[in-house]
C-alpha cells in the first residue's frame, strides 16, 4: 500500500484528483485542505508521494515543498506540483526547491495517473 | 445533472461570492490603498475558479476567469493602480460569470460567448499600467528565505522595503498538535503592527514533536520594539526600517498615537489575550502548590512540637490563603468563560456551506447558546462537534426520496443542544435520520476482529463498537466515501479534554450523540490513592463516592469481581492489574473509588486513600501523550510527581477487556 497526500484548497479539485488516483491500485489517498493540515498529517504515516497546489492560504505550496525537502524525515518524499499554466514563475521556484515534477490544470486524468505510477514505480 | 457537476457549481458559486465580497471590501477602503491580503484573496478565488472550470470542461468560464486572474495578478503585484474604475469593471465581470454559471446550472449546452468580455479585459489592461518593478533578490534578504518566497510574497517584501519598512523574522515554535491556534494569535498580533509577508514552516533546530515557523514580517517598528513585542520568540532583523515615506505615513500611522477603538474608555471592557490569562492561571496553580506546602509544614510542626501558637497561626494563615486562592481561581476561570453561542455561529456557517455542497436540505436547530464554557475548551471542542454534525448530515439524514418513502419531512433536522450539568457541559447532537444499522456494525466488527464471531452483544455494546478505529459510521453504515474521520478520532479528542462520548440510536428514528466535557481544565480537585506503593490522582469530578470494604465482600460473577452496592452490582477493577504493578500487601480491608455517572459505574480497587487535594494537571509530553489511562502528571508536596488517571479511558479499557475475555485475556 502506498500513501499519497493531496494538498489542495479547492474541495472539488481535490475530489477530482482523488477520483483519478483511485484508479491506481493499492493507493491510500489522504487529503489536506490547507498547508497547515498537511503539516499536521505528515507525521501520521509514511507518505510515498505528495501532490500540492501552490496558491493556498496560510502556507503556500513553495513553503510546504521547502519544509519537506529540508526535513531529514520527509526529504525523500517526492512532490508533484499541481498548478495552472500561468503560475509559471512560482512553478519554476517550486522545481528549484526540489519538486519532482509538475502537472498543469486542467490535467488529463491519464497523464496524472501515469506520472503518479512512474513516481511510485507501480 | 451528475453529482460532481453539482459540486462544481456549488464551489464555483462560493468562489464568486468570495470574490464579490472581497471586491466590495476593497471598494469600501478606497481611496486608500487596497489591503494586500484581501486583494490576494480575490486573486486566489479567481485562480481556483479557473482551474476548477478547466477540470470540468467549462471553457467559457475558465477563459474568462483566466483573463480576470491576469488582471488581478497585475493588481496584486502592484503593476497597475487599484481604483474605483477597476473595481467597477471587476464587479461587472463577476456578474457575467454568475450568468455563465447560471446557464451551466440550467443545463444550457451552448453558453453565451465570452469573447467580447475577454477583449474588454485586454483593452482595459492596455491602459494605466505602471512600470515593471525590478526583479532579483531584495537586498538584505538571505537566500534561504528568498528562494522560498512566491512571486507575490517577494513583491510584498519589495514594496515594504521601498516604503521604508523594516523586515524581520519572528521565529516561533509550537506543539505540532496545537500549532494552528497559537500561530493564529501570533499572526493576529503581527497584523496589528505591520504585515505578515510569509509563513515558513521549518523542521530543523526544533524540539521533537514541535513545529517551528519563521514568520517574515514587514513593519515600521524598530528592532528593540519588535524584541519587546515578541518576547519568547527569536526576532531577527533582516532590513532595518528607514522611516515611512510621506505617502505611506498617513495610512500606516500605527497604534502609538491612535487609540484602538476597542479600548476607548466609553466601553467598560478590555480584550485580553487568552495566553495572558493562562499565565495568570498557571501562577495561581503554582501558588496552590505553595499553599499546600505551607499547610503541610503547619501540620508537621504541630505533630513534631505539639500544640504551639506558631503552629496554630501557620495553619490559620494557610486556611485563609486557601480561601483567597479559591476565590482568585474562580474569578479567573469566570473571566475565561465564553458562551457556546460563539462556537455555534461558527458551526452554522460551516454547516450551511457543507449542506450546499452535499445538496441536502438540513434544518440546524440550536439550543442553549448561553451555556458557558472555558474559552480554551470551546476552541478544542469545535472539531469533534463539527465531525459529529458532518456525520449526522452525511450518514444520518437520508436522501430526499428515502425520507419521503418513510413519511418523514423532506428537510432533515439536526439539533445541537448545549447545557450545563454540574461541572460539565453537555453537547447533544441529534438527527432525525436513519439511525445506525447495528447489524452492519457488528458484521464489520467481526470482520475486523474486534469481536469474535458468534459473540452475543446487546445493542448498547454494539453501539460502543463504532468507537473502534476503522469502524466509524462512515465506513460501516454507508459506503459514501467521506473524509474518513472516524468516531474513534472524536472519542480520543473528547477524552483528551477529560470528557466522554455516548451514542444512542434507533433504526429509522435517528441518532443522538452526547459529548460531555468538563467546564474547565487546568486546576482540579483530586483524590490521591495509593496502589501497590504508587500514588495516583483520581479527578474528583469523575468519582461518585469512596467505600471501605472487606475483601470478603467481593463476589465473583463469571470470574469477574463485583461488589453488591445498594441492590446493584458494581463491577470492580484492580488498578494494579491494569498497570501491571506488583501487589505489596493483601490487606483484609480495602478501598474502592466509585467512578462514572448514572448507569455507567465502576469501582477501582485501591490499597489506600491518601486524601483530597487540588492539583494542576500538566501534560506528559509528546512521547507519553498516548499512554492509555493516564491524563497527565501533577506535582504534589515535596517535589513529588504523581500520575493523574484518565478515568474515562480506564473504564473503557476495563469494559473492552471483559468483552474480549473469551480468548482468556482477562
Amino acid at each position: 500500500m502506498r500513501s499519497v497526500l493531496i494538498v489542495e484548497d479547492s474541495t472539488t479539485t481535490r475530489a477530482m484528483i482523488r477520483s483519478t488516483l483511485e484508479e491506481v491500485e493499492e493507493l491510500d489517498i489522504v487529503e489536506a485542505e490547507s498547508g497547515f493540515e498537511a503539516l499536521r498529517l505528515l507525521p501520521s504515516r509514511t507518505f510515498h508521494l505528495i501532490l500540492t497546489d501552490i496558491n493556498m492560504p496560510d502556507i503556500n505550496g513553495l513553503e510546504l515543498i521547502n519544509f519537506v525537502k529540508s526535513n531529514p524525515t520527509y526529504r525523500e518524499i517526492p512532490l508533484i506540483i499541481i498548478t495552472t499554466e500561468r503560475g509559471e514563475e512560482d512553478r519554476r521556484r517550486g522545481m528549484a526547491l526540489g519538486a519532482f515534477d509538475y502537472v498543469t490544470k486542467p490535467f488529463k486524468g491519464d497523464a496524472l495517473k501515469d506520472l503518479v505510477k512512474k513516481v511510485l514505480m507501480v | 445533472m451528475t453529482d460532481p457537476m453539482k459540486e462544481f457549481i456549488s464551489e464555483a458559486e462560493e468562489l464568486l461570492r468570495e470574490t464579490e465580497d472581497g471586491l466590495l471590501d476593497l471598494r469600501d477602503a478606497l481611496p486608500g490603498s487596497p489591503r494586500p491580503d484581501t486583494l490576494n484573496g480575490v486573486f486566489r478565488s479567481m485562480h481556483t475558479m479557473k482551474g476548477l472550470a478547466g477540470l470540468f470542461g467549462q471553457k467559457g468560464i475558465s477563459d474568462l476567469s483566466h483573463g480576470t486572474e491576469t488582471l488581478l495578478d497585475e493588481l496584486r503585484l502592484g503593476k497597475r493602480p487599484f481604483d474605483e474604475r477597476t473595481v467597477a469593471f471587476l464587479l461587472s465581470i463577476v456578474d457575467f460569470l454568475k450568468t455563465l454559471l447560471g446557464e451551466v446550472a440550467g443545463g444550457k449546452s451552448e453558453g453565451t460567448s465570452v469573447e467580447e468580455v475577454l477583449s474588454e479585459i485586454a483593452e482595459f489592461r492596455t491602459k494605466g499600467g505602471v512600470p515593471e518593478e525590478p526583479r532579483g533578490r531584495v537586498p538584505g534578504i538571505p537566500e534561504s528565505i528568498s528562494r522560498v518566497l512566491s512571486e507575490y510574497e517577494e513583491h510584498r517584501l519589495r514594496t515594504g522595503v521601498a516604503a521604508g519598512k523594516g523586515v524581520f523574522t519572528v521565529s516561533v515554535e509550537f506543539d505540532l498538535m496545537a500549532f494552528e491556534e497559537e500561530l493564529k494569535s501570533v499572526t493576529a498580533k503581527i497584523g496589528t503592527l505591520g504585515e505578515l509577508i510569509a509563513t515558513m514552516p521549518k523542521s530543523t533546530k526544533v524540539e521533537p514533536g514541535n513545529l517551528g515557523f519563521d514568520l517574515v514580517v514587514g513593519t515600521t517598528r524598530s528592532r528593540e520594539q519588535m524584541k519587546e513585542l515578541f518576547k519568547g520568540a527569536i526576532v531577527e532583523e533582516l532590513v532595518s526600517p528607514s522611516g515611512p515615506k510621506p505617502a505611506e505615513a498617513g495610512q500606516e500611522a500605527e497604534p502609538s498615537g491612535r487609540q484602538d477603538p476597542l479600548l476607548k474608555s466609553s466601553s467598560n471592557t478590555v480584550r485580553v489575550d487568552v495566553s495572558k490569562l493562562d499565565a495568570i492561571l498557571n501562577t495561581v496553580g503554582e501558588l496552590v502548590l505553595t499553599k499546600g506546602a505551607v499547610a503541610r509544614i503547619g501540620a508537621e510542626f504541630l505533630e513534631d512540637h505539639g500544640y504551639s501558637s506558631h503552629g496554630a497561626d501557620l495553619q490559620k494563615v494557610a486556611k485563609g490563603l486557601e480561601k483567597r486562592l479559591n476565590e482568585l481561581q474562580n474569578q479567573i476561570l469566570e473571566v475565561r468563560m465564553v458562551p457556546v453561542g460563539q462556537i455555534f455561529s461558527r458551526l452554522t456557517r460551516v454547516v450551511r456551506r457543507y449542506t450546499q455542497d452535499r445538496g441536502k436540505e438540513i434544518d440546524l436547530q440550536l439550543y442553549g447558546e448561553e451555556t458557558e464554557i472555558d474559552t480554551l475548551l470551546a476552541e478544542e471542542v469545535i472539531d469533534p462537534l463539527m465531525h459529529l454534525i458532518r456525520n449526522a448530515i452525511d450518514h444520518g439524514i437520508e436522501p430526499f426520496r428515502e425520507r419521503e418513502k418513510t413519511g418523514k419531512p423532506q428537510r432533515g433536522v439536526v439539533t445541537l443542544r448545549a447545557f450545563p450539568r454540574g461541572h460539565h457541559v453537555v453537547f447533544q447532537i441529534t438527527d432525525d435520520g436513519a439511525g445506525v444499522q447495528l447489524d452492519k456494525v457488528l458484521k464489520k466488527a467481526v470482520e475486523k476482529g474486534f469481536v469474535s464471531a458468534g459473540a452475543e452483544l446487546d445493542d448498547p455494546e454494539v453501539v460502543k463498537l463504532i468507537f473502534e478505529p476503522g469502524l466509524s459510521t462512515a465506513s460501516a453504515v454507508s459506503e459514501v466515501s467521506g473524509r474518513g474521520v472516524g468516531m474513534d478520532v472524536v472519542k480520543d479528542k473528547v477524552s483528551s479534554l477529560g470528557g466522554f462520548v455516548e451514542v444512542e440510536t434507533e433504526v429509522g428514528k435517528g441518532t443522538t450523540v452526547t459529548v460531555t466535557i468538563p467546564i474547565t481544565l487546568a486546576i482540579i480537585k483530586a483524590i490521591l490513592v495509593s496502589v501497590a506503593g504508587e500514588t495516583f490522582a483520581v479527578p474528583i469530578v469523575s468519582t461518585a463516592e469512596t467505600l471501605l470494604i472487606d475483601e470478603g465482600d467481593i463476589q465473583y460473577i463469571e470470574g469477574k469481581e463485583v461488589l453488591e452496592l445498594r441492590g446493584g452490582l458494581l463491577p470492580l477493577v484492580r488498578l494494579q492489574k491494569i498497570f501491571g504493578l506488583e501487589s505489596v500487601r493483601r490487606a483484609e480491608a480495602t478501598y474502592v473509588v466509585v467512578t462514572g455517572f448514572g448507569g455507567r459505574r465502576m469501582g477501582f480497587v485501591v490499597d489506600d486513600l491518601i486524601g483530597q487535594q487540588e492539583i494542576v494537571i500538566k501534560a506528559l509530553g509528546r512521547h507519553l501523550e498516548n499512554l492509555r489511562g493516564i491524563a497527565g502528571a501533577a506535582e504534589v508536596g515535596k517535589h513529588k510527581i504523581i500520575l493523574v488517571l484518565d478515568v474515562e479511558a480506564l473504564m473503557e479499557e476495563a469494559t473492552s477487556r471483559t468483552q474480549k475475555a473469551p480468548s482468556g485475556a482477562g
